[in-house]
């Protein structure tokens, strides 16, 4: 068990790492991939992806 | 040193619980990534596989067969990614979105069997397409 005082260091501390942590994502990110997509441009991708098929235009001479 | 040794423990566990909080919403951009190029690559079996039934290189039967597997998994991708964007959005509005990644993860299980079905039919017909 944490006796109180580690317990609100680590209260303390939780931002802080949260933060640090998130920007060594993004420099992760911003090496592994060209670019960086905020939730609504991931939205509007997969929006796009959906609306972006395209039919067989040949068609069955059983079916004409 | 009992003290010492509690406060590295609780300092990993934090790192670790930190880190896939961290790590969430960067998954989030990975699969989107992934799931509009699964469906570049669809698009591209499509159009080759459209080419050989125009030009009578694929039979009636195959065609049938390639179309039947592509509209399969064109409606499972839609499903999934609706279901990914209602996620998102769960997690912008600082909504709990388990559930919602939940609900895409068994959804794109789904869409990965009709996929690999539709990869496996293009392969086995010979339709070649670009990844």
């Amino acid at each position: 068990m944490l006796d109180p005082v580690t317990a609100k260091l680590i209260l303390t501390a939780l931002p802080i790492l949260k933060t640090a942590i998130f920007k060594v994502g993004d420099m992760v990110i911003d090496l592994t991939t060209n670019e960086t997509m905020t939730a609504e441009e991931m939205i509007a991708a997969l929006e796009q992806s959906k609306n972006n098929w395209e039919d067989f235009k040949f068609e069955s001479p059983d079916k004409t | 040193m009992k003290r010492l040794l509690s406060l590295l423990i609780a300092t990993t566990m934090l790192f670790t619980i930190a880190f896939q909080f961290g790590c969430a919403g960067k998954s989030a951009q990975t699969s989107t990534k992934a799931f509009v190029a699964a469906q570049g690559t669809m698009l591209e079996i499509f159009r080759a596989a459209d080419r050989s039934c125009s030009a009578g290189i694929l039979n009636q039967t195959q065609c049938d067969k390639i179309s039947s597997a592509y509209n399969k998994a064109k409606s499972s991708y839609n499903a999934a990614a609706t279901a990914m964007q209602a996620a998102i959005r769960a997690g912008e509005a600082g909504k709990d979105a388990t559930s919602a990644w939940e609900k895409f993860k068994v959804l794109e299980g789904q869409f990965d069997l009709v996929y690999n079905d539709l990869i496996d039919i293009a392969i086995t017909l010979g339709v070649e397409y670009t990844q």
